[in-house]
């Protein structure tokens, strides 16, 4: 069942893109899809969050902190994805929710940069696998 | 030393890579999974340093001018700092 998540604004993080630029993307390329969601968000001043596949719709966000078999990632919590163009798979903008400053009671939303579902989660075999991050078992604990 | 690793990923700009910089890295320096979703973590919270940006306008089209002038601007500090 999706939730709605209250947002006062929308904004975009000093390094957005730096961040989109690391993961191969121009962010002046989706300038139009980005204005599009922004206004989307604004003007319903909520988010829907999306957890399984048949919620999904153009202008919800999904939380990342997920894997693909429902385990909790504590590493990627509070961050979320949403698609940029409708009806296509990737790119993906990634978001977090901020406390206003001035008024912690309120967040809103900052847009961290743009990638795709492979380099954030993985290929799908890697995605439904725990043990794909694995790079060196016999090192395991040494740098840990 | 991971740290100033992740500290010079923003500058070290390079589009074409197409795989997770977490995973190169994780690759290179031979950590297992649990570290190579630490160093994820921290990579994907530097953001939380940097300030966070207005997007004006009331349109569509309009925001999307005030992305633009907003990208355009990051790209020319980006440019600076890469000297």
């Amino acid at each position: 069942m999706p939730k709605n998540k209250l947002i006062s604004s929308v904004k975009v993080n000093e390094l957005f893109n730096d961040f989109s630029y690391e993961y191969g993307y121009d962010p002046s390329d989706y300038a139009n899809e980005l204005a599009r969601l922004i206004s989307i968000w604004e003007e319903q001043g909520y988010i829907e969050v999306y957890q399984i596949s048949q919620d999904r719709a153009y202008g919800k966000i999904k939380s990342s902190e997920l894997d693909g078999n429902g385990h909790f990632i504590y590493q990627y919590c509070g961050l979320y994805h949403a698609r940029i163009i409708y009806n296509e798979h990737d790119p993906l903008l990634v978001v977090k929710f901020v406390k206003e400053p001035k008024n912690p009671q309120l967040e809103y939303v900052s847009m961290r940069f743009i990638s795709d579902h492979e380099q954030l989660f993985g290929t799908i075999q890697d995605k439904f696998n725990r043990n794909s991050l694995t790079i060196n078992c016999s090192n395991r604990g040494s740098l840990v | 030393m991971l740290e100033s690793k992740l500290e010079f990923i923003p500058i070290e700009r390079n589009p074409k890579k197409k795989f997770n910089v977490v995973m190169i890295m994780a690759k290179q320096i031979k950590i297992d999974k649990d570290a190579a979703l630490d160093l994820a973590k921290k990579y994907l919270t530097i953001g939380d340093r940097y300030v966070d940006i207005s997007v004006v306008g009331k349109t569509v089209q309009e925001k999307a001018v005030s992305l633009g002038r907003i990208f355009n601007a990051q790209k020319q500090t980006d440019f600076q700092r890469q000297g």
